[in-house]
């Protein structure tokens, strides 16, 4: 029998054996060096000179086991392994590659268990005069120092064999082994407890997760899945990089580095970024000659905040890069136990993203379809690549990140003295694309006013319905004559261009006829809703400075002083005629202001935005050529306080349509038949119902909308257009907009808001201003015609928020929106929420909607939101929920779709979601989550399985206490106890349950749910007979 | 690090802005000839800008 002695593993060991737990069916770490001997050395002789490589190296004769929760490599005797040949010069030539490439592909492809020796895979393959060694080997016992010593080994046995002279090799003063145990003893108690603590520092405060423009969401858990994308630099780009790094006092891996921390930095919009780098992990002579696992990760902080110069920045990275290699021999294992200790599967830990420059070696001929990092570059000085993850990135996107490094690298070298935001991502051809194509053209031409449009419209269907509200139904011509009289009593008192008229209305006829008689006097409408608070009412109407207030007698009292009073007699002594120049105060332009509406920021006072005639005539034009509905009826449900209702009251207007006055809840809502348009907001579904419906188009805006919230009201409704519509008020009630046609498919989460109207210039940019590639997140900026003109009487904060734009005509302002969104590859555009209120929780930034969209897909939950919620001091998020769901199906839902830092930790049911009065989810009054029921929150576990992991829990991390609900890392497990507490779990219960189930499950009752799971699974394969067996087995047993 | 320094800009509207002063000012835009802090400059634009409407409005209305 083979005698075998076992050490304690490396740290590099574990934490290889670690990763690999994770998908130990996959090939990741498989290592593939070739060789061809020299023509002479026949088969025997080849694998003779294998084997006394072998002979030598203690690592090519070991495997690794957990030995009771603890991981140990096994070092076996030396015996001499045959080496399998094949002799592929019988075969035709053409055949003869192919074989060998299959081969090849398929030797590197094949997974080698870490636990049976072994650790690598060997083939002699003649294709002519010499024979071909073909050398797979695990990265648990092989670097890529290893190698090197290989070849050089094999060469100096072969030479010997051919020669009959000694090998010239090194002697082995130690064994990988030894330097194993000298590893532990070095790097224990104050010493490792001291280099933990530099990198503790080191990393404080870094992002968890460098925000790379991803295709996908992360899945809930990270597997290997990669691919390589192929690239060479330009000619003389090393040689000039070699100049630039020597005037540096810097190296050429340096300047990469730099280079790639730019990049990493525009595409992710942080400042903060953190790269793995790795170090040979040989500081000793000792070591030098051996094969084995030395390497180890470094994470590489890169601080590119304050916009500094190439140049700046090559310092920076090179002092960190000094100091981080100082301290390059702490495990990284420990850094991550130390750092971030409750890993979240879905996310790899420290750094994501990593660059290696290996200029002499080639790159491996094999490409493995795996990936360690989400991209990682490999730089040599012939072929380089990057390697990704398929899960997160399409191929299109990782050739475009290896572009973009390229021309950003390219243009620093050239001049390093240009600021990092200054450095070109985009060639001309995308420029033009982001800057003109996909921005619009932002007008069309000279616009009238509102008013002409109205009076084109009144004179031409004088006789259509154009107001219905309750038993009210007024004609073109009856509306357009009671708006002209009341406008000429309106002008009599004052009202004219540039002034204002506040409208303290109800929603009822005479709103309308104001509304339109505010206009036609020449003056700009302020909605007053008579539904807010006093308070409210009385600084809107201070702020707004109106020259008159109209009100009807039921609401005169709300706005105090001396209004005027619609009692329908208003006017009636006027002429109906339209007014003309001559009858108002000044003429009236395109350019004075129709309306003032008050938003309320985030921050500070409400505003009064300035929309003028020509901005919303823009809009109106769009609105008309895309909504065809607006020809028919629409039902005006919302205050005119909020823009989102201008289409449906002004749209239909313009375009020979019937406005219907009625609350969305009201029956006269649904008298007179469906509408034919309707505009709602995402709360508002769950409202329309099959009499409210409209026929012809849908348009939903004024908040970020899923595709899970549509999905029950599009199959009900396949023949109806739905839009989504996008736009802040300064930009004129929609800028940019989505047209779902009736039958198109459409995707489950966030849906697009698509492209911009015809009269708004939309750009996507960085914080330095500079258009951001496809695919990466920028800030929303619109310019163009439907652009207002800015706050009532706020000078500094108009100035503030619309700002000189440097790319269309000269001139010309752009609103800048505070939005995030990204664009498409085909130039669409995808809202991602607000820049100011990004969401982030231990860290890792959350995207609300993301979680509310999988709640959403739970069949049993009709209206979702989650919020972030700070109630104890630590925020966390919690989830609200409309419907019969269960809360532990929609946690084990959740967890199954979402990464586990965006699970919910409460739940919360409700009736339903509240609302604001213009109908969005009003998130202050989401009530907070009952504190947990058992006072410190201690669910006692449940079952046989909960009992099990929790007894496991509690005595491998020495805490008395462990609940059901109690996570393993939470408690202060670290990967090393998670291997002890699997292993005493597998020998309890006997069943193949692999590694990863902790990392993915470490909370009790999953972790049980999983156990219980994988025993219904093996029951499953048996037979009848043998589940009879083992049940007369069991009462067998004594008890 | 030095605070950021920003101008006050106006265009051919007489329409006000603050503009980053190490940036490229954009065609058709014009230095107004206040320069300091974010906050000095707009609380620059919040005293001179007193009529918000642009200039051609203007010119017609008067």
């Amino acid at each position: 029998m083979t005698r075998e002695w076992t050490f304690p593993a490396s740290f590099a060991q574990e934490r290889v054996w670690l990763a690999n737990q994770l998908d130990p069916g996959s090939p990741v770490y498989n290592v593939s060096t070739p060789w061809r001997f020299p023509a002479g050395v026949d088969a025997a002789t080849a694998a003779e000179v294998v084997d006394r490589v072998v002979a030598r190296h203690e690592a090519l004769r070991t495997h690794l086991r957990a030995d009771d929760g603890a991981l140990v490599q096994v070092v076996r005797e030396h015996e001499p392994v045959a080496i399998p040949t094949e002799d592929l010069r019988d075969r035709p030539e053409a055949e003869r590659a192919a074989r060998f490439a299959a081969l090849r592909t398929e030797l590197a492809h094949t997974p080698i268990p870490l636990d049976a020796p072994p650790l690598w895979r060997a083939r002699l393959v003649r294709l002519d005069d010499a024979w071909l060694l073909l050398f797979v080997v695990h990265h648990a016992v092989f670097d890529s120092r290893s190698a090197v010593l290989l070849v050089d080994e094999l060469a100096a046995f072969s030479r010997a064999a051919l020669t009959g002279a000694s090998a010239a090799v090194p002697e082995l003063p130690i064994q990988y082994a030894d330097f194993a145990a000298w590893q532990r003893d070095q790097l224990a108690g104050a010493e490792l407890d001291r280099q933990l603590d530099f990198w503790k520092r080191h990393l404080a405060g870094a992002p968890a997760v460098t925000r790379l423009p991803l295709d996908r969401p992360r899945p809930a858990q990270l597997g290997f899945a990669g691919d390589e994308v192929r690239f060479d630099l330009p000619d003389g780009l090393l040689d000039r990089i070699g100049q630039l790094a020597a005037g540096a006092a810097a190296t050429p891996y340096m300047v990469l580095l730099a280079g790639f921390a730019a990049l990493l930095s525009r595409i992710s919009g942080d400042t903060d970024v953190v790269v793995g780098v790795s170090t040979a992990g040989r500081d000793t002579a000792e070591v030098m000659p051996l094969i084995g696992m030395f390497v180890n990760p470094v994470a590489l902080r890169c601080d590119v905040g304050g916009d500094p110069s190439f140049t700046e920045l090559l310092g920076r990275v090179r002092d960190g890069l000094v100091d981080a290699m100082e301290h390059g021999q702490t495990p990284f294992q420990r850094i991550v136990e130390a750092i971030d200790p409750q890993r979240d599967p879905s996310v790899q830990p420290i750094f994501q993203t990593s660059l290696n420059f290996i200029p002499d070696s080639g790159l491996d001929p094999v490409e493995l379809g795996t990936t360690k990092d989400d991209l990682a570059f490999d730089v040599t000085a012939g072929q380089s690549r990057l390697v990704y993850r398929t899960d997160l990135f399409d191929r299109s996107t990782a050739e475009s990140v290896v572009t973009r490094y390229v021309r950003l690298l390219d243009a620093a070298v050239t001049d390093p003295q240009r600021p990092v935001s200054a450095l070109p991502l985009l060639d001309d051809a995308e420029r033009e694309l982001v800057l003109d194509v996909w921005a619009g053209a932002g007008t069309a031409g000279p616009l009238p006013t509102v008013v002409d449009e109205v009076q084109r419209q009144a004179a031409a269907t004088p006789d259509a319905t154009a107001l219905v509200c309750a038993d009210v139904r007024l004609t073109y011509a009856e509306l357009n004559t009671a708006a002209n009289r009341l406008a000429r009593v309106l002008v009599a008192r004052g009202a004219g261009p540039e002034t204002r008229v506040a409208l303290a209305l109800p929603r009822a006829p005479e709103l309308l006829v104001a509304v339109l008689a505010v206009l036609k006097a020449g003056a700009a409408y302020v909605p007053v809703d008579t539904g807010y608070p006093a308070g409210r009412i009385a600084y809107l109407l201070s702020d707004a400075e109106p020259a008159l207030v109209l009100a009807l007698p039921e609401t005169a009292a709300l706005v105090g002083g001396d209004p005027v009073l619609l009692d329908g007699e208003t006017g009636a002594d006027r002429s109906g005629a339209d007014l003309t120049d001559a009858d108002r105060t000044a003429p009236l332009r395109a350019d004075h202001p129709a309306y003032v509406l008050y938003t309320s920021g985030s921050t500070g006072r409400p505003k009064g935005v300035v929309v003028e005639h020509r901005a919303l005539a823009a809009y109106l034009a769009w609105a008309r050529d895309t909504y065809p509905g607006l020809a028919g009826t629409t039902l005006l449900h919302s205050p005119v306080s909020f823009d989102l209702t201008v289409t449906g009251l002004l749209g239909p207007l313009t375009a020979g349509g019937t406005v219907r006055l009625a609350a969305i809840d009201s029956p006269q809502a649904r008298a007179g038949g469906r509408p034919s348009f309707l505009k709602v907001t995402p709360s508002h579904l769950p409202l329309l119902d099959a009499e409210l419906s409209p026929t012809t188009d849908l348009v939903i805006g004024g908040e970020a909308l899923t595709g899970e919230q549509l999905a029950g009201w599009r199959a009900t409704h396949p023949d109806v257009a739905v839009v989504n519509e996008y736009g802040p008020t300064e930009a004129t009630v929609g800028c940019v907009a989505a047209r779902i046609g009736p039958g198109e498919p459409m995707a489950a989460g966030p849906v697009p808001i698509g492209r911009p109207t015809a009269g708004a210039r939309v750009y996507l940019l960085d914080a330095a201003l500079n258009p951001v590639p496809p695919g990466v997140v920028g800030e929303l900026y619109v310019a163009g015609d439907q652009l207002a003109r800015g706050y009532l009487r706020r000078p500094a904060l108009t100035a503030e928020r619309f700002l000189p734009c440097p790319y269309g005509p000269p001139g010309q302002r752009m609103y800048r929106t505070g939005d995030l969104a990204r664009r498409r590859a085909d130039g669409t555009l995808d809202y991602l929420g607000r820049r100011d209120d990004q969401v982030k929780v231990r860290g890792m930034r959350i995207e609300l909607g993301e979680i509310e969209s999988v709640m959403l897909a739970h069949p049993e939950v009709r209206e979702a939101a989650v919020a972030v919620r700070a109630d104890s001091g630590e925020p966390t998020l919690v989830g609200y929920h409309v419907g019969t769901a269960e809360e532990a199906h929609l946690v084990a839902e959740l967890a199954r779709e979402l990464p586990a830092h965006l699970v919910p930790t409460a739940f919360v049911r409700l009736d339903a979601l509240p609302l604001t009065p213009n109908g969005k989810l009003d998130r202050a009054a989401l009530p907070a989550p009952a504190a947990a029921a058992s006072g410190d929150g201690h669910v006692p576990p449940r079952t046989d399985a909960e009992i099990l992991v929790a007894e496991v829990y509690a005595d491998i991390l020495q805490v008395e206490k462990v609940g059901a609900h109690d996570d393993f890392f939470a408690l202060g497990g670290n990967s090393l106890r998670g291997m002890r507490a699997m292993a005493r779990i597998r020998a309890e219960v006997d069943v193949d349950l692999p590694m990863r189930a902790l990392f993915s499950s470490p909370v009790v009752a999953d972790l049980a749910a999983v156990i219980e799971q994988r025993i219904t699974a093996e029951l499953d394969q048996l037979s009848d007979t043998e589940v009879a067996a083992l049940l007369a087995a069991e009462k067998d047993t004594p008890a | 690090m030095a605070e950021p320094r920003f101008l006050v800009v106006r265009n051919d509207e007489e329409q006000y802005s603050i503009w980053s002063a190490d940036r490229d000012l954009p065609a058709g835009w014009h230095d107004a000839g206040f320069a300091g802090s974010r906050e000095e400059c707009l609380a620059h634009v919040e005293a001179v800008w007193t009529d918000l409407r642009p200039r051609s409005v203007r010119e017609v209305s008067s």
